[in-house]
């Protein structure tokens, strides 16, 4: 198997989860930067061309709200999830779980070395 | 202008007039931290080669803008397999005719070489790549067209059963209109090879083949050609391919194709007689007939080919009936 093919379903699988963690990494309010780096932190480093376009779409529907302030007297974009934002992580949480539980039972023999 | 501010004006140019300033003061704020970040760990000014390799790890400013803009496609992956289908069309039935023809213009008349010297023959194609440039413009515009006036109506997404494609034809059967033309052509060729069934008179106009033919192709042709119809024959009363009836198939177009070849070898093999015409008027004639006869004759040896690889192919692939009846289908990869 090819390092690309790897890479491109590595990827894939990812970009699922990042959308869940970055809206529930903003349940807080943060800035672009801090938001990066809190990811990087807990073992989901993220590059910025990746997360700030991300950040926009979920904006764009609705999902975040963004305010431009000073802090450190420079201006950063600090976001949070909105109420739509809230509800609607509630649900994929959920879905999150059903996901888990079901791909436990099918990795299972995978994951404990036996499938 | 320093380092970054020359990077984020880079990236500014690819951007949309709209969001411009929001996603540079964003951007530019990014790495102002991070240079910072990086700053407060090394105890010092980052120096420009270190902000350099720190811009350069986030990619060229046309990558970087790039991210910021929605997916945009002129043929999505829905209409994308019609999309290729068009082009192979205009590909098999425009372009690839048109460059076979040309190819046996070129060997076969001298007059045109000789009005077209050395590599001037290559500009005579330029009519053929402006029509086939056009030709896949318009495809591209139609199929385009197409797609954004389906987009969101569902195209695509149901099914019915009579948009069904016919169901795919075994490799081993022989289909009936095959052997049929086989043996028909195969008989009126032999006949009219013979001399049995006579050619329309023109009055005036002889037209023989030249002693050369006679004496070292024509029986082998006409050899090859009963051979053909006989097989020809015999697919249409067993229309499944025995490993028997592969071999014949591949050893009568080998014959075929070795026979086309040694009349294509011959080098005037039509002689045209007009009486009452000039000499230069029975050249231009004679020409005109062995470009013809040539153009023919070489279509068959390339049939000949195709159809004797086709041959082999099945019958290194086992796509053949054993003793009368069709090879069961191995286990099939859903």
């Amino acid at each position: 198997m090819s390092t690309d093919t790897y890479e491109n379903l590595r990827l894939e699988l990812r970009r699922g989860c990042l959308v869940l963690a970055v809206m529930a990494a903003l349940e807080h309010e943060q800035y672009g930067y801090t938001l990066r780096k809190a990811l990087a932190e807990r073992g989901l480093a993220v590059d910025e061309g990746t997360l700030y376009p991300l950040l926009r779409r979920l904006e764009s529907r609705g999902l975040l709200a963004s305010q431009w302030r000073e802090e450190d007297k420079r201006n950063k974009r600090f976001y949070r999830l909105s109420d739509d934002g809230k509800r609607l992580l509630g649900q994929l949480l959920e879905e999150w779980k059903r996901i888990g539980a079901s791909l436990n039972g099918i990795l299972g023999g995978h994951l404990h070395g036996t499938g | 202008m320093g380092l970054v501010d020359r990077y984020l004006h880079s990236v500014e140019f690819w951007l949309p007039k709209e969001q411009q300033k929001d996603i540079l003061a964003e951007l530019s704020e990014d790495i102002r931290c991070e240079i910072e970040e990086k700053e407060r760990a090394k105890g010092q000014k980052l120096t420009d080669p270190e902000i350099e390799a720190l811009l350069k790890q986030r990619g060229s400013p046309f990558r970087v803008a790039g991210r910021y803009l929605p997916q945009r496609y002129l043929i999505g992956p829905a209409f994308f397999p019609l999309y290729t289908l068009v082009l192979k069309a205009i590909l098999l039935c425009y372009l690839v005719p048109w460059l076979v023809s040309w190819v046996a213009i070129v060997v076969f008349m001298p007059s045109y070489r000789a009005e077209h010297p050395g590599l001037s023959v290559i500009w005579t194609l330029e009519g053929l790549w402006t029509i086939t440039l056009y030709a896949f413009a318009l495809a591209t515009l139609v199929v385009a067209l197409l797609e954004r006036s389906a987009r969101g109506k569902g195209f695509a997404d149901s099914w019915e059963r009579k948009w069904n494609l016919p169901a795919p034809r075994e490799p081993h059967r022989i289909p009936r209109g095959d052997a049929v033309g086989q043996f028909l052509g195969g008989i009126v060729f032999a006949l009219w090879w013979l001399g049995i069934i006579h050619r329309p008179q023109i009055e005036g106009l002889q037209l023989d083949f030249a002693p050369a033919v006679y004496r070292y192709v024509y029986w082998p042709i006409l050899a090859v050609v009963l051979a053909s119809a006989a097989l020809a024959a015999l697919n249409l009363l067993k229309p499944h391919w025995t490993r028997g009836r592969l071999i014949a198939r591949v050893v009568i177009r080998g014959a075929e194709a070795t026979t086309s070849i040694a009349f294509l070898l011959i080098a005037t093999p039509v002689l045209v007689h007009v009486s009452g015409a000039s000499a230069a008027q029975e050249a231009t004639l004679a020409e005109v007939a062995n470009w013809i006869m040539r153009v023919t004759v070489a279509a068959i040896a390339l049939f000949a080919i195709g159809d004797g690889i086709r041959g082999l192919w099945l019958l290194a692939r086992g796509r053949h009936v054993t003793a009368g009846l069709p090879q069961a289908a191995g286990p099939r990869a859903i």
